[in-house]
């Protein structure tokens, strides 16, 4: 199921919060293909969005490739052509270009940013 | 493409010798969603009365589309008005036969679980509001006109209205024009956000692109001319500044922090920036 | 919504039934009202309580929204404006109409005798309280401001007309009645509908002057929403102002050229001159001349002694009219009497000799009545009061005869349609009782010619004959035929004429002459048409001058003939007369014919039937 839950102050628009919370949840893997995604009707009714909205996402999503809408029964997830690999590394870049907006407000420079990351790394993957 | 639901063309209202409506133009397309805002005595609730044929404007016209008859508008305001002295058995009975609703969708009303046989007056503001809602909710509406109604409801109820309201808009195609002041669980909904001061229209925009028009930053310095802001507000917090127009490239060029708003925040700093139009003059 | 409002007023009417067939049953049973039947104390409630109704449905015509706070939801609803007021109105208007008809069939069915306001009036009253109620009601909130300002729009409207109607009398020179007589309330009506305009006028000019308010109704309520009344008010009177002094107009048109100013009424004096009187003035056309007296004359006067005319001018006196001059002269002023006109004015009173025109007034008591005896040289008027229980029970009698025996002078009075015996009238005041043993089932006409005292009623004609100072019956005729009649002749009856010897009548439909030597009738032929009063009968103007006009069935031919002893001589024809018409009419004068076709009117000379002609005339 999806769970996540909108930001209405988020400088990203609704409907690109829906794609991505969608996005998130095929890559994850909690939706798999062949899953079938909430109508329309009652993601609306629990994000309490406008229709339209979910609509928008659900088409730009098809059109992205990530799901298929089959007249009459609703939205498919569908990953059969995805590269899921690649789409994650874009999806990726967009997190980290979010990051290093906000880090370079803070008044951080890259070089620290880069240390930053590196000593966080390690500290990863030393954990059991 | 979608056509006009809904034209408003040299709309014009006075009460008396005050003019609560002065040449207002717009439309409005199926299935939109639009809230209305503004200050009080704005006009809002005089806009509304007219799209509703409560009030007939002194000059200029309301015309709906062709597909539009007076039966598929459902109008609410805060008066509530109902025949109060009819059971809710016999007003929703005089609803449907008067708006000469086919199959009428009773669904809302049904979750109201309310007891037939009493009379309408007996109902309190919260009970009256939903039963009000759920008979112009059962008229399958092509256009919706809600004014101010929804605080009287406890907000577990407000819930069940808004997605009722929803699933209305998914299944009718209902456009849903409101007036509302508190915001919360119903920002999401109204793609266009119009606002209103002194009988006119001065904002009109979707929503997305006012979100994105609009930022806040918060410092102690004053700002440089070269940021346009609509509105400020001094607290304790230090000065808040409600960016308008917001550019992107304002990030690249200021340190600045450019806080995304929410549409109510958004609403509220634009109304506050007419009250200080309106202390200078 | 429209059953909803059929039902509702249905509801309303049933309660209000209830209260009006309740109520009276309380004050009967009750016996508040003693010694009246249900129906006496029934009818005037339902009567007066039917005009709160009409009130009442105009007035809540929004009283119901207004109470539950459903005027909004009312406006938002899928219905026009227009619509919405039909819907509201048409249950009321039933409502009205239904109690109205109840109120007719109750009315028809006997209840007229107990109702305090005459039909035309009630009605008239009910439907315009009910119409102006309705075009009032969306012009306030408040119930009761809504009613008082109906009434008083009513009342307003009531004044309007009658004020519009007396400006325009007065322009067209009809002086003679006065405001207080005019104005007032729409009790009027019945009057003016009698006197002076047709009904028909009358409606058309309160249709003009009411039509505004309801029209500026329909116009405003196009714009009718929920912005305070006084909005509404504004552009409600912004529209009323013009329309209705437009209306006002329309309705002064109307009246001036609905007053009956075309009716004319003719007489021919003794010298040949035509009197031409209606509402407005009077005309006296001499042969090459006409003159126009701004003066009312109801034109049988009551004595013609050339040059001079005299008439009895309506609530006034008497007044002498010279032809030559066309002055006027008031001879007598009668006095008021407690405001009524004297019941001494009619015909019966009426009696001339010598210079006298004598008439009755009434006494200081309801046993007494006052002989006036107007001299009509010195222009003295004498009083004499008579006092007899005949005069309470019978009013006052017909003057038949004056004489003087011993030196005193008596007046012979009789009664007309009484049972009463003659009286004779002295001059000292004195009353004397003629009885006479003949007993009258009837009321009878009296008539005295010829010395003889002629009693006639339904079912018997007596012949008396004075006789020792009382009066005896010498023949006594039982008859079927009460339309005997002799000597046709609105004027009265006066003493310049010798003795009459000649008695010409109708009896049974035939022409008779009735013998005076031995009082049998003589058959003289079919009496062609029935009386129209004063036109078609026989016409004495001269001792034993006896005229007899005929009209032919279908009104199309009038004969005149002479009567001399049994013989009936064919004088003149008249072609293609129609009688029918009302425009119509045909008089027969002393000194001549007047014929009235329309507008066209003819006179010819007696008895030779030489057209006069007047050069003013026509």
């Amino acid at each position: 199921m999806i769970r996540f839950s909108i930001d209405s102050s988020s400088s990203v628009p609704v409907f690109q919060q829906v794609i991505q919370a969608v996005k998130l949840e095929i890559l994850s893997g909690r939706l798999k293909n062949g899953d079938q995604l909430p109508p329309i009707r009652e993601l609306a009714k629990i994000l309490k969005l406008n229709p339209n909205t979910v609509a928008k996402a659900y088409y730009t999503l098809e059109e992205e490739g990530f799901i298929e809408s089959k007249r009459g029964s609703g939205n498919w997830v569908n990953t059969k052509n995805m590269k899921l690999d690649s789409f994650r590394r874009g999806m990726l870049e967009d997190e980290l270009r979010l990051f290093l907006d906000r880090a370079l407000t803070l008044g951080a420079g890259l070089e620290d940013i880069k240390n930053l990351i590196e000593r966080y790394a390690a500290n990863e993957s030393k954990r059991p | 493409m979608n056509q006009n639901v809904l034209e408003v063309r040299n709309l014009r209202v006075r009460f008396g010798k005050k003019v609560a409506l002065g040449d207002i133009h717009v439309q409005f397309r199926k299935g939109e969603s639009a809230v209305i805002a503004g200050s009080n005595g704005a006009g809002k609730s005089t806009l509304l009365r007219c799209l509703a044929g409560v009030i007939h404007p002194d000059k200029g016209q309301i015309l709906y589309a062709g597909d539009v008859p007076r039966e598929k508008i459902a109008f609410i305001s805060d008066g509530l008005s109902l025949f109060e002295n009819m059971t809710l058995k016999q007003g929703l009975d005089f609803h449907q036969r008067t708006f000469r609703i086919q199959d009428p969708d009773e669904s809302f009303f049904q979750q109201l679980r309310f007891s037939l046989n009493q009379k309408i007056k007996s109902l309190s503001v919260g009970e009256r509001t939903l039963y009000h809602l759920s008979l112009l909710l059962s008229q399958k509406p092509a256009v919706l006109l809600i004014d101010e109604i929804i605080h009287a409801v406890d907000p577990y109820l407000r819930e069940k209205f808004l997605e009722a309201v929803i699933e209305a808009i998914d299944k009718y195609g209902t456009t849903m024009i409101t007036i509302n002041h508190t915001f919360s669980e119903i920002q999401n909904i109204p793609e266009r956000v119009l606002i209103m001061e002194g009988g006119r229209f001065i904002l009109d925009e979707k929503s997305e692109s006012l979100k994105a028009k609009i930022k806040k930053v918060v410092t102690d310095v004053d700002l440089p001319a070269e940021i346009p802001f609509v509105f400020k507000k001094e607290s304790a917090l230090g000065k808040e500044y409600f960016i308008y127009p917001f550019q992107d490239d304002f990030r690249r060029k200021y340190a600045y922090d450019f806080q995304s708003l929410e549409l109510g925040e958004i609403i509220k700093a634009l109304i506050g920036s007419e009250y200080a139009k309106k202390r200078m003059s | 919504m429209l059953k909803k409002e059929c039902r509702d007023i249905l509801i309303q009417s049933f309660l209000f039934a209830v209260a009006m067939i309740a109520l009276p049953a309380v004050i009967f049973l009750a016996g508040i009202i003693p010694k009246q039947p249900y129906v006496a104390i029934f009818m005037p409630t339902f009567q007066s309580g039917l005009l709160f109704w009409a009130l009442f449905m105009g007035v809540s015509l929004f009283s119901s929204e207004r109470g539950q706070k459903g005027m909004e939801y009312l406006l938002s609803l899928p219905y026009s404006r227009l619509q919405l007021l039909g819907i509201k109105a048409l249950p009321r208007l039933l409502s009205i109409l239904f109690f109205y008809l109840v109120f007719l069939v109750l009315f028809y069915q006997g209840g007229r005798d107990f109702v305090a306001l005459a039909l035309f009036s009630f009605s008239f009253l009910y439907f315009v309280l009910f119409y102006l109620s309705l075009c009032l009601s969306p012009l306030s909130d408040n119930f009761l401001v809504l009613s008082l300002v109906s009434l008083f729009t009513f009342v307003i409207f009531n004044e309007i007309f009658f004020l519009i109607a007396w400006l325009l009398m007065r322009l067209a020179g009809i002086t003679y009645f006065s405001w207080s007589e005019i104005s007032g309330t729409f009790l009027s009506l019945e009057w003016a509908a009698e006197t002076w305009l047709s009904f028909l006028v009358l409606i058309v000019a309160a249709i003009f002057i009411l039509l505004p308010l309801g029209l500026a109704m329909l116009f405003s309520f196009k714009k009718f929403d929920v912005r305070p009344s006084k909005i509404y008010g504004r552009r409600y009177f912004k529209f009323l102002a013009p329309s209705l002094v437009l209306g006002i107009l329309c309705a002064s048109l109307t009246v001036w050229f609905g007053i009956d100013r075309g009716s004319s009424y003719f007489y021919l004096t003794q010298d040949q001159k035509l009197i031409e009187s209606n509402y407005i003035s009077t005309k006296i056309y001499d042969h090459d001349s006409v003159s126009k007296l701004l003066v009312h004359f109801y034109p049988y006067p009551a004595w013609d002694a050339p040059p001079n005319l005299y008439f009895f001018y309506w609530g006034e006196g008497l007044v002498r009219l010279n032809t030559d001059t066309g002055a006027t002269e008031m001879i007598y002023q009668q006095p008021k009497f407690k405001g009524k006109r004297y019941w001494g004015w009619g015909y019966s009173g009426r009696f001339k000799y010598e210079n006298i025109i004598s008439l009755f007034e009434p006494g200081r008591a309801p046993d007494e009545i006052q002989l006036v005896l107007i001299d009509t040289a010195t222009k003295n008027a004498t009083r004499i009061p008579f006092q007899h229980d005949f005069f309470r029970d019978s009013g006052a009698p017909q003057i038949l005869d004056t004489v003087v025996r011993e030196g005193k002078r008596f007046w012979l009075a009789g009664f007309s349609y009484s049972t009463m015996h003659p009286l004779r009238l002295w001059e000292d005041g004195r009353v004397e009782n003629l009885e006479y043993k003949e007993q009258l089932l009837d009321k009878s006409s009296t008539d005295y010619v010829n010395g003889m005292l002629i009693l006639t009623s339904a079912n018997s004609m007596i012949f008396l004959k004075e006789k020792d100072n009382a009066f005896v019956a010498i023949k006594k005729i039982s008859q079927e035929d009460k339309y005997w009649r002799w000597n046709w002749s609105r004027f009265p009856v006066n003493r310049d004429s010798a003795e009459i010897i000649e008695l010409y009548g109708k009896r049974k439909e035939r022409l008779v002459r009735l013998n005076p030597e031995t009082l049998e009738f003589e058959d003289l032929g079919e009496w062609k048409k029935f009386e129209d009063g004063y036109s078609i009968g026989i016409h004495s103007f001269n001792p034993n001058e006896f005229y007899y006009t005929e009209e032919d069935w279908n009104g199309r031919t009038i004969k005149i003939f002479k009567l001399e002893g049994r013989q009936k001589t064919l004088l003149k024809t008249f072609e293609n007369f129609d009688g029918q018409q009302r425009k119509n009419g045909f008089q027969i004068f002393k000194s001549g014919t007047v014929i009235q076709k329309g507008k066209d009117v003819h006179v010819y000379s007696l008895p030779d039937f030489q057209e006069i002609k007047y050069k003013k005339l026509g």
